[in-house]
């Protein structure tokens, strides 16, 4: 019945608009050889070119196909979505659920210690860590999990003592079901609009970081990254003062606008609204 | 009571919207006042260091000055040396008249100007040179100055036997004394310093007197600007203009139209856009900069044969890597090391041109013949030819570590990308924790400063290297020492212990129209800093005054900058009011 | 009521002095632990201007002169002791004292954010309002869409788009900077506009990166509010809407006050963008550029001053809202 309500209110404007916008980007994640004319790191032609046939978006400061770098770039800000989301789903479910399941002191000293994780200022924390991790995806995203599943947590748990003390989790247990039973058929099935939630809110607060790290230059070179592709497009001298920026700048922007926003739209799909 | 709150609420609003008006009207009236100036005409010359635009030139006394940020600079204007770089490159007296070494180069003698005043009005005195060479080799090594750019060690002695001579004992003969010491190190008032116990954390604003054409007024730390005052008594004359500012700016090219700054150093692809503004001239010098590719010699068994090193300078095609990473900006390396431009430069070592089949045979002929199915070379315990390539994380350092990983490919070495910022690469070289590395680093046209280190930055001990280093630089006669330098730059073409990929041109450009004059000193100021700050500029320079251009207008237009944003504001709050007041109930 | 209340401005502190602590130890590790080591940075490196060689006995006595021979507790003791005196030693590259540094620093840090804050707070609360008042007309649709889309945007992208339009193209405000060093102003207003003048996009950029968040809590309470019988009520009788919004308005004070005390810490990560794309010298310009020399002492200082300032406002929050709303004081 909650799964009917829930693509129920994925069919209003705002949640088609979203899931619309997410497949689009998905498509071109998956489909990125066949839709890209080149490489991502091919640089056979010649740099800083305009925009022709050979290249739809022109060719950036070494010679590479912008076109094809954010084709690419769009499996990379995904990869990263998913990771990060998934590991702050599954980490913050379990704490969440164990936490708010066994009430008492555990709980409080849990719910205490996500506290005070939510509360340090996470960007100056992630680029001292980031630095000291190297860059790299993989880090990138263990950095963006840690810093993560405290949120996931606090919502998780608030829920399950809602749950726990209603009546049907109640009548379980008092009909002698064993814990985990109880946490798996009642609980768990009660948390999936929470972790739906918790999915979106993460997916945009991890590809809005990968970017922005991309962005300082802590992002991982061997990937296509769209924050990457706009510290580049900045730092090269004559972007604004050519037409440069038009297919070099805008574009890799945009796209993290675009994908960032299906992924709100969904986020208030579920909520509701339309 | 309806009625009634409905005037109010309209009074109200209209009362705050008329208030908001006042106040935007009064933001833009006072912008538009401050416009007329006052008519006397001071000569303010304003200059921008944006090739360092995250560095900051620390506070301009010779023991607290950042190197990295152009900091050697900023005291050269405060502090003079004994002699000077001229635009020629040959050395000029500035506290020292005339001087004279004995015959075996151990025993220099300094006659010193007469009547030199410091700038609180102290007479400056053989006593202040004395004290200064003495006080920066007694006090402990604490700023990165003092340990790299003050070469105390080679004295032995100070003397002063009157108030104008002073006689320095060198335990060893230098030959690139003058250069190297006698041209660098700032000479410190004795009256101000003698007390001082911690020099590094000194930094008064007595701290910056010195005898240089400039009197520090300001420094500001946060905004990482400089305000410098003429000395009315400097002894070469006074400069040609009255103030000199640095400032940081974020586009050079921006403000060198708009008239913010009127002088800057430029990246090559900077200088395009300056196209069309003839009155700023630019003009262009050799840096000694170098991009070289770092082998860990000592550590990995591969690249520690020489074969190997020579297979991979024959796949990299240095002029295309030129032509992608600077746009032109530069020129290909040269397998001696020394620059061509340079008076050291060597064109009789080996050469390895772009060969990619040739490569392939060495590599063959190394035992790495045969490959995986991704066409990967191995080595006969079929391990795959995988390097790291470590380099820093700045634009150029990366597109170069692209590109070689390309080159690389073609000859069936794989390389795995490692970016850092530059002091983890440093550390991770340091550990000797890479296989290769990408450098980038200035050299200096002194031998003893560009090619003595090597072994120390290449892991590269070659003792035949070392021996003809260690020679050279106590050779005082030009021709051996010539002769020597040559050889060395043999042995590093027939041994490549590091590719060197590219030089970096300099480029600067300024508003000929108000100040000219600027010229890249020929073997760099202070040792080896090749900018176009030599401050005899000031002096010898002409001020054509053309001030005031008004193209673009920089800061006038952005008078209007409140005004929109308040507009805005008022806008928006009108938008609020009348939806409020139209929909009544 | 009262020993209540006392009661949990007192436990409130004990956490956040607790998390304080943390920070500080956290703070402590990490950059050390950081290859590189801060002796790089007093040497200079072999990617600066010069190649610098030292020798080992060299390396000893720096290290020796910054204290970073000596064990780790004894360094992590005279940490502790210096921070409790505000004292972070003293800059590498700068050699002056850290807190000068950040004293430096901060005004302009709060100044932006706290205009930025406030600019956010007023139009945020005042097109919720209005967008919830005006539910699914067009000015709330209008709103619905502009809001997601601002809060996409990566802010140092928007702060990229807004140099190129504002000052290249437009040239209507500075590039980068506080303020146009060494002018001399004709007056306090002069002065005043040319801060403003440089405050203006940076600022703008910042609202942006937070109204939204503020933009939909105002609209939900409003939304939630005007279903409320008594709403529903007052409106029947006519009561005046400037009095209902008025309702909604002190009703939303808790949780909008609650909110900006939680974002803040999300909203110094958006200086750090911020700043460094318009190379405003604030804390976050500080945090990037002591981060890219390694100055541990900054770095450190500068994190630590950060989440003082963070939990300070947390805290100031909490014990706002406990007055505000005596029920936020009761679990």
């Amino acid at each position: 019945m909650k799964e009917r309500a829930l693509l129920q209110r994925m069919r209003s404007p705002k949640g088609t608009a979203g899931l619309i916008i997410l497949s689009f980007f998905t498509t071109i994640a998956f489909a990125a050889p066949v839709l890209a004319p080149y490489y991502p790191s091919d640089v056979s032609s010649s740099p800083l070119l305009a925009p022709d046939r050979d290249h739809p978006l022109g060719t950036d400061d070494v010679g590479r196909d912008i076109f094809s770098n954010l084709i690419y770039g769009s499996r990379t800000s995904l990869t990263v979505a998913l990771v990060v989301s998934l590991g702050v789903l599954v980490i913050g479910t379990l704490a969440g659920v164990f936490s708010g399941y066994i009430g008492g002191k555990i709980d409080r000293v849990m719910m205490r210690g996500v506290d005070i994780f939510l509360m340090i200022p996470d960007l100056p924390l992630i680029l001292i860590l980031a630095a000291y991790l190297r860059p790299s995806i993989w880090n990138i995203i263990f950095i963006l999990t840690v810093m993560g599943w405290p949120v996931g947590a606090r919502i998780t748990r608030a829920q399950t003592r809602t749950l726990r003390v209603s009546g049907h989790v109640n009548f379980a247990r008092v009909s002698g079901a064993s814990n985990w039973c109880v946490i798996k058929r009642h609980i768990i099935p009660d948390l999936y609009p929470i972790m739906t939630t918790t999915i979106v809110m993460q997916s945009i607060r991890a590809i809005l970081s990968e970017s922005g790290l991309a962005f300082l230059g802590l992002g991982d070179p061997s990937y296509p990254s769209w924050g990457t592709m706009i510290k580049y497009a900045i730092s090269y001298p004559l972007v604004f003062f050519s037409n440069a920026w038009m297919w070099w700048l805008l574009p890799a922007g945009i796209c993290i606008t675009m994908l960032v926003l299906g992924f709100v739209f969904v986020g208030q799909a579920m909520e509701g609204d339309k | 009571m309806n009625s009634g709150d409905q005037m109010k609420l309209k009074e109200k609003s209209i009362s705050f919207l008329i208030s908001l008006i006042i106040i935007s009207s009064m933001l833009f009236s006072t912008a538009a006042g401050s416009d007329t100036g006052d008519g006397q005409q001071e000569k303010v010359l304003t200059i921008s260091m944006s090739t360092f635009t995250t560095l900051d030139g620390g506070f301009p006394s010779p023991l607290t000055l950042n190197p990295r940020g152009g900091g050697y600079v900023m005291t050269s204007y405060c502090f003079d040396t004994l002699v000077w770089p001229d635009e020629t490159g040959n050395f000029i007296g500035l506290l020292a008249d005339s001087w004279e070494s004995s015959d075996d180069g151990l025993v220099w003698t300094f006659h010193l100007r007469e009547g030199v005043k410091w700038h609180d009005g102290e007479p400056f005195t053989s006593n202040d040179v004395v004290f200064t060479l003495d006080y920066i080799k007694n006090k402990p090594l604490v700023t990165a100055v003092d340990a790299s750019w003050y070469n105390t060690a080679i004295m032995e002695r100070v003397e002063a036997p009157d108030d104008s001579t002073v006689v320095i004992t060198l335990t060893q003969p230098y030959a690139p004394f003058i250069p190297l010491v006698a041209g660098v190190i700032p000479i410190m008032p004795e009256h101000v310093w003698k007390d001082v116990q911690d020099p590094a954390k000194y930094s008064n604003m007595d701290a910056a007197i010195g005898t240089g054409p400039f009197i520090l007024e300001d420094y500001d730390m946060n905004h990482k600007s400089y305000k410098f005052s003429a000395n009315e008594d400097y002894f070469l004359g006074r400069p040609v203009i009255d103030t000199l500012i640095h400032i940081q700016t974020s586009d050079a090219v921006l403000s060198l139209k708009t008239g913010e700054i009127d002088e800057s150093n430029l990246a090559f692809d900077q200088i395009q856009a300056l196209n069309g503004s003839d009155y700023l001239k630019v003009i262009s010098g050799p840096s000694y900069s170098v991009y070289r590719l770092r082998f860990n010699i000592p550590s990995n068994d591969i690249l520690n044969n020489t074969e190997v090193r020579k297979a991979i300078y024959h796949s990299l095609d240095c002029k295309d890597i030129v032509n992608r990473v600077l746009h032109g900006g530069g020129i290909a390396g040269n397998s001696g090391y020394v620059p061509p431009y340079s008076k050291w430069y060597n064109p009789n070592v080996t050469q390895y041109e772009y060969d990619p089949e040739k490569a392939d045979m060495m590599l063959d002929k190394a035992g790495y013949q045969q490959r995986d199915k991704d066409g990967v070379r191995l080595d006969p315990e079929g391990n795959r030819l995988e390097f790291q390539l470590l380099y820093c994380s700045d634009q150029k350092s990366q597109r170069l570590a692209e590109l070689i990983q390309i080159y690389l490919k073609n000859i069936g070495i794989s390389t795995v990308l490692k970016s850092a910022d530059m002091q983890t690469v440093d550390g991770l070289v340091g550990e000797g924790n890479f296989d290769l590395a990408i450098y980038m680093h200035g050299t200096t046209n002194y031998p003893g400063r560009m090619l003595n280190p090597l072994p120390a930055i290449t892991g590269w001990n070659n003792t035949e290297f070392i021996s003809l280093a260690k020679e050279q630089i106590v050779t005082t006669d030009e021709d051996e020492r010539k002769e020597l330098v040559n050889r060395m730059q043999v042995l590093i073409a027939d041994n490549v212990p590091t590719i060197p990929i590219m030089y970096k041109n300099l480029y600067c450009a300024f508003n000929q129209d108000k100040f000219d004059g600027y010229f890249y000193t020929p073997d760099g100021i202070g040792g080896g800093s090749y900018m176009e700050h030599n401050k005899l500029v000031y002096i010898y320079g002409s001020w054509n005054g053309e001030t005031l251009r008004t193209t673009e207008g920089g800061n006038r237009v952005t008078a209007n900058s409140i005004g929109i944003l308040v507009s805005l504001a008022i806008f928006v709050s009108a938008f609020i009011f009348i939806r409020r007041s139209s929909r009544r109930p | 009521m009262d020993r209540k209340r006392l009661w949990h401005i007192f436990s409130r502190g004990l956490e956040y002095s607790i998390t304080f602590f943390l920070i500080l130890i956290i703070n402590f590790f990490i950059p050390r632990t950081m290859p590189g080591g801060p002796l790089l940075s007093i040497t200079g490196s072999q990617n600066a201007d010069l190649p610098v060689v030292l020798d080992e006995e060299t390396k000893y006595e720096l290290m020796e002169y910054y204290h970073l021979n000596d064990p780790l507790h004894i360094q992590f003791m005279q940490y502790m002791a210096d921070a409790a005196q505000l004292d972070f030693g003293y800059s590498i590259t700068h050699n002056i004292p850290v807190l000068d540094i950040i004293l430096g620093r901060l005004p302009w840090t709060i100044l932006l954010m706290g205009s930025a804050l406030v600019f956010s707070t007023f139009f945020g609360i005042a097109l919720g309002i209005e967008s919830g008042w005006n539910r699914g007309r067009k000015l709330d649709h209008a709103l619905l869409m502009i809001m997601p889309v601002l809060r996409s945007i990566p802010p140092f992208f928007l702060g990229a788009l807004m140099i190129f339009v504002f000052s290249y193209r437009m040239g209507w405000f500075p590039l980068s900077g506080a303020l146009t060093p060494y002018i001399d102003y004709t007056g306090m207003a002069d002065q005043v506009r040319d801060i403003f003048s440089h405050l203006a996009l940076p600022m703008l950029c910042l609202a942006a990166f937070e109204m939204p968040g503020t933009y939909l809590l105002v609209r939900n309470v409003c939304v939630q509010q005007m279903e409320k019988p008594y709403v529903l009520m007052a409106t029947a009788r006519g009561l005046k809407e400037r009095n209902i919004k008025k309702h909604v308005l002190i009703n939303s004070t808790v949780p909008v006050v609650n909110q900006i005390a939680a974002m803040l810490g999300f909203l110094v990560g958006g200086a750090v963008f911020i700043e460094t794309v318009f190379s405003y010298p604030g804390m976050g310009m500080l945090v990037y550029n002591s981060f890219i020399e390694r100055d541990y002492p900054v770095l450190q200082g500068a994190f630590i001053f950060m989440s003082l300032c963070v939990l300070a406002c947390n805290y100031a929050a909490d014990i706002a809202c406990s007055y505000i709303d005596g029920r936020a004081g009761q679990e």
